[in-house]
């Protein structure tokens, strides 16, 4: 994907269905599938497709801006745990896909999931200036490998298509 | 060319080293923890209050967070916190359970407290 103007484009619709993902996550009742503490992670799906096709700025930029939609909605709280947690995960799957062929989807999701439970845990931990709350490390371990392995498997689905759809059309418009 | 797999065997040796760890853990803290007895309350980093599990009791502290002890557990009630992940977590009865309201600074870490009555009565 050469062409400036598609990369864009690809950009902003990434960032818009972060965000609509990121809501609809939120409408998932606390149950057992879905323990206190634990969110789906389904816009990391967006941001993990930003940091294998665009790079890492504009998956920086996603996290940045999923943070700054987690301030305006749910305070300044869920504002800082999504960037911190959001940031080491962009990082770490930016690097696996980069640096590591042998890294598989699932794995990728997972490990990001799990950075970013790390990264949230040690906000939280700041921020409550007690490290107590890392008793929901387990569940967020065990969370952050179920829904890793999730949005890993949905990406491997979705990337093929969206990158030929992006690439055709990107090749159809040089030609004309 | 040599297209990125959904697992690969190196993937499977990572994933199975987690989901061992997963499964010892929460086997751990479902079955290995032992009953409370009394709950640490801390807010902004620093020991509030200890409660005992034994007495029901309501709590409202100064930062509008309601706590409850009923039966034996502990655990949120109230909170002006939008995303109520405290009180979702539920009631807490084992030592070493855990609820955090992050945005109210406010932690129940339940424990085993005093020595227990079978250390007492010998």
């Amino acid at each position: 994907m050469k062409n400036r103007t598609y990369k864009i484009a690809l950009f902003a619709i990434l960032g818009a269905v972060a965000l609509v993902l990121n809501f609809l996550e939120g409408l998932i009742p606390v149950s057992a599938f879905m323990p206190p503490g634990a969110k789906a992670g389904f816009s990391n799906i967006a941001t993990m497709l930003a940091a294998s096709t665009l790079g890492i700025v504009p998956a920086l930029a996603i996290t940045l801006i999923k943070a700054g939609f987690a301030l305006i909605t749910r305070g300044v709280t869920a504002g800082a745990m999504s960037l911190c947690g959001g940031v080491l995960s962009t990082v770490t799957m930016y690097l696996l896909f980069k640096f590591s062929r042998k890294t598989g989807y699932l794995v990728i999701g997972v490990v990001s999931a799990l950075m970013h439970n790390i990264g949230q845990l040690a906000v939280a931990a700041v921020l409550v200036g007690n490290t107590a709350v890392l008793g929901y490390a387990p569940v967020l371990l065990v969370s952050g490998i179920v829904t890793g392995a999730l949005t890993g498997s949905i990406l491997r689905a979705v990337m093929p298509p969206i990158i030929k759809l992006f690439n055709n059309s990107a090749s159809e418009g040089g030609k004309e | 060319m040599n297209e990125r797999k959904l697992v690969t065997k190196r993937d499977i040796a990572v994933l199975a080293v987690l989901v061992f760890f997963a499964i010892a853990l929460l086997l751990f803290f479902r079955f290995g923890l032992k009953d409370g007895r009394t709950a640490l309350i801390s807010v902004d980093g620093r020991d509030y209050l200890t409660v005992s599990l034994d007495k029901d009791d309501e709590i409202t502290l100064e930062n509008g967070v309601k706590i409850i002890v009923s039966d034996g557990k502990i655990g949120f009630t109230e909170s002006d916190c939008p995303d109520l992940v405290c009180v979702h977590t539920g009631m807490l009865s084992k030592a070493g359970d855990v609820a955090a309201c992050v945005p109210n600074k406010t932690v129940i870490s339940v424990s085993g407290g005093e020595a227990s009555v079978d250390t007492l009565t010998y």
